[in-house]
C-alpha cells in the first residue's frame, strides 16, 4: 500500500531525524511505531502525507487511480468488488493504476492524494471555535470547490458521510456542540470521524492516546482498532505504550535514531518476547511507564 | 596557617562603565531637548498667573448653551474614527497573512510587506493628516485617509503578530484534509485569531476617536475643526465646552471599548 524507499529528512537546523528509511506498509495493517521521544516516530508519519517534505527518497503509494488519485491498496480487484458491493460503481478498464510517488506531487494533485489520508494528533488539533459538524465536514474540503469550504455550505451528501461519520464513533448526539465543549477522549473521536468524513484509505495517528487517561485511552483505541477492522483502513499509529501495540497493531516497527531497528508481526511472536526484543529498541529496560496499566 | 589564608581578599568590581554611560546619555538628552525646545521652568512658573486666567474663560463658565452645536461635529469625529479603524481593519487582514512567516513561508515576500508596515506605523496619525488635507483640501476625507492608514499599520502589526504565535497543530491537521491555502486560512487560522483581531480593531477605534478629535486642528474634520475655529475667535468659553464634551465622550467611548475588548480574548 505504501513503500518509503531510501527517505531522509534532515531539518532546516540541521538535524537528521529520519536516515535512510525503507517500509513497506501493507492494505489493511495496524502498525504500532515505537521508540522513544525524538527518535524520529513523528517526523516519519508526517512525510507520509508530506506535511514535512522528504530531504531525500520517495514514497510510493500502489494502485493509485491516476485520474482521481484514488487508492485501490494492495488488491485492486477486491477492492472494485467491495465498492461495487456497496452499490458505487466501479470498473477495472476505466480506471488507470498506477504507483504514485507522493514525494512528486505538487499543488492540487498533492492535496487531493492527502485528501486520503487521515491523520490524527496528540493534541486532537480539532477546530475548537467551530462546531463539531463543522470540524467533521471540514474532511470534505479537498471534495468541494473552495467558494463552498469557504463559505462552509456543503451539499447534503457530504452532511450524509458526516453524519454517518459521528455515528461511528458514538457521538451523533454532539454534532451541533462547540468543539471546545467536549472532553479529551470526544475530542479525538470528532477527529476520527474527520478522517472518516475523507473517506481516507490510510489513518495516521500520532501519539493518539498520549493525552488521554487510561479508560478513555482504551476507548479511543477500540474506536481505531474498529475503523481498522471495519473500513479496511490502514493504520499506522506512533504510540508509547507497548501493552497497547501488542493488544491492537497486528505489527510492531521500532525506531530509533532516526533509523528502523525492529520490524514484527505481533502475532509472529510470543508478547513477552516481543518486550524483551523492544528493550533493545529503547536501549533501556521497559518498566512501569511503558504500560497503560489495567484496564 | 599559612600565609596566604590572612591576606586580604581584594574581589575587582566590575566596571560599570555601561550604566554609567547610558545615564550619562539620558541626563544629555533630557537637558539637550529641553534647551533646543527652549524650555525653561521659570518661565512656566511666572507665566502661571496667566495660565489660570485661561482657565478661568475657559471653565467658569463654560458655555453650556453651546452643547447642541458640539454634538454634529462630534458625531462627525466618532463617524471618522468608525470608518477609519474598519476600513484599516479590511485592508489589514490580507496584509497581516502575507506578513505572517508561518502561513506565507516566503521570507521574499514577508519582508518587504514587513519593511512597508513599519514605515506606516511610524508615521504619527497628526503628520499623515497634515498631509492629506495638503493634497485632498480641508474636511472630514483627510482626516479618515489619516486614521484608516494609521489605524492599518496599528491593525497588521498586531495581527500578523498573532497569526505567527497561532497553534499550528491545527494548520498541519487543516493542511493533511488536503486543504488549500485558502481553506487553511479560513479553518485553521481565523478561527484562532478572529477574537484578537477584533480587539484590535476596537483598540484601533479608542486609538482613532482620540486622535481624530486632535486631527481637526489641522483642518482635517471633527470637533478638532470646530475647537480650532472658535479658538481663534477667542470664544474661550465655548472651548471649554468642546474640551469637556470631548472629554467625557472619550472616556465613555474608551470605557465601553474596553469592556467589549475584554470579553472578546
Ligand atoms: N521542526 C523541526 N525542526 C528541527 N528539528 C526538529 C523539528 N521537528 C523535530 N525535530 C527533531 O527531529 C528529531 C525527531 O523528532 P520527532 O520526529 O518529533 O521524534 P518523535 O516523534 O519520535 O519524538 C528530534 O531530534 C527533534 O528534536
Ligand atoms: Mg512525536
Amino acid at each position: 500500500m505504501i513503500k518509503l524507499v531510501n527517505v531522509s529528512k534532515t531539518y532546516k537546523n540541521g538535524t537528521e531525524a529520519l536516515k535512510n528509511i525503507n517500509l513497506e506498509i501493507y492494505e489493511g495493517e495496524f502498525v504500532a511505531i515505537l521508540g522513544l521521544s525524538g527518535a524520529g516516530k513523528s517526523t516519519l508519519l508526517r512525510t507520509i502525507n508530506q506535511i514535512i517534505p522528504v530531504s531525500s527518497g520517495n514514497i510510493f503509494f500502489k494502485n493509485v487511480d491516476h485520474n482521481t488519485y484514488k487508492m485501490y491498496g494492495d488488491n485492486p480487484d477486491k477492492t472494485i468488488e467491495n465498492l461495487n458491493s456497496k452499490g458505487i460503481d466501479v470498473k477495472k478498464e476505466d480506471l488507470n493504476l498506477v504507483d504514485v510517488d507522493i514525494t512528486k506531487l505538487k499543488g492540487r494533485k498533492m492535496r487531493i492524494m492527502r485528501s486520503h489520508i487521515g491523520m490524527i494528533f496528540q493534541s486532537f488539533n480539532i477546530i475548537k471555535r467551530m462546531s463539531v459538524i463543522q470540524n467533521v465536514l471540514s474532511g470534505r474540503v479537498a471534495y468541494n470547490p473552495t467558494w463552498r469550504t469557504i463559505l462552509g455550505i456543503f451539499p447534503e451528501k457530504d452532511k450524509q458521510i458526516a453524519y454517518r461519520a459521528l455515528k461511528k464513533v458514538d457521538i451523533l448526539e454532539k454534532t451541533y456542540s462547540r468543539a471546545n465543549e467536549l472532553s479529551g477522549g470526544q475530542m479525538q473521536r470528532v477527529a476520527i470521524a474527520r478522517s472518516l468524513a475523507q473517506q481516507a484509505n490510510i489513518l495516521l495517528a500520532d501519539e493518539p492516546v498520549a493525552s488521554l487517561d487510561p479508560i478513555t485511552t482504551f476507548e479511543v483505541m477500540e474506536y481505531i482498532k474498529k475503523v481498522n477492522v471495519e473500513d479496511g483502513i490502514t493504520t499506522i499509529a506512533n504510540l508509547h505504550h507497548v501493552d497497547l501495540a501488542l493488544k491492537y497493531a497486528t505489527r510492531i516497527v521500532g525506531v530509533r535514531d532516526g533509523k528502523i531497528v525492529y520490524d514484527i508481526e505481533v502475532n509472529s511472536k510470543k508478547g513477552t518476547d516481543i518486550i524483551d526484543d523492544l528493550e533493545k529498541v529503547y536501549g533501556r529496560p521497559i518498566g512501569n511507564q511503558d504500560y497503560v496499566g489495567e484496564e | 596557617m599559612s600565609k596566604d589564608s590572612n591576606e586580604k581578599i581584594v574581589l575587582k568590581k566590575p566596571l560599570r562603565f555601561k550604566f554609567y554611560f547610558t545615564i550619562g546619555v539620558v541626563v544629555f538628552l533630557i537637558f539637550g531637548s529641553a534647551l533646543f525646545a527652549g524650555f525653561n521652568i521659570i518661565e512656566v512658573l511666572s507665566n502661571l498667573d496667566q495660565t489660570f486666567r485661561l482657565l478661568d474663560k475657559l471653565f467658569l463658565p463654560p458655555a453650556w448653551d453651546y452643547t447642541s452645536r458640539i454634538i454634529a461635529p462630534l458625531f462627525e469625529t466618532v463617524q471618522m474614527a468608525i470608518v477609519g479603524s474598519f476600513l484599516g481593519a479590511l485592508v489589514a487582514f490580507p496584509v497581516s497573512v502575507l506578513a505572517a512567516d508561518n502561513f506565507i513561508e516566503n521570507k521574499f515576500v514577508n519582508t518587504p510587506v514587513r519593511i512597508v508596515l513599519n514605515i506606516f506605523r511610524t508615521i504619527p496619525a497628526l503628520v499623515l493628516a497634515a498631509l492629506f488635507v495638503a493634497v485632498f483640501g480641508i474636511g472630514s476625507f483627510a482626516g479618515i485617509l489619516a486614521l484608516f492608514i494609521f489605524s492599518f499599520g496599528l491593525i497588521s502589526k498586531l495581527t500578523y503578530e498573532s497569526i505567527e504565535a497561532i497553534d499550528y497543530g491545527q494548520v498541519e491537521a487543516i493542511k493533511s484534509l488536503g486543504a488549500n491555502k485558502f481553506e487553511i486560512l479560513r479553518y485553521a487560522i481565523v478561527p484562532q485569531i478572529l477574537p484578537q483581531f477584533m480587539s484590535y480593531t476596537l483598540y484601533a477605534f479608542e486609538v482613532n476617536v482620540r486622535a481624530a478629535a486632535v486631527l481637526g486642528y489641522v483642518g482635517a474634520g471633527g470637533i478638532g475643526q470646530t475647537y480650532e475655529r472658535n479658538l481663534a475667535m477667542r470664544y474661550f468659553d465655548r472651548v471649554g465646552m468642546i474640551i469637556i464634551v470631548s472629554f467625557f465622550a472619550v472616556l465613555i467611548i474608551d470605557v465601553i471599548s474596553r469592556n467589549i475588548r475584554k470579553r472578546l480574548v
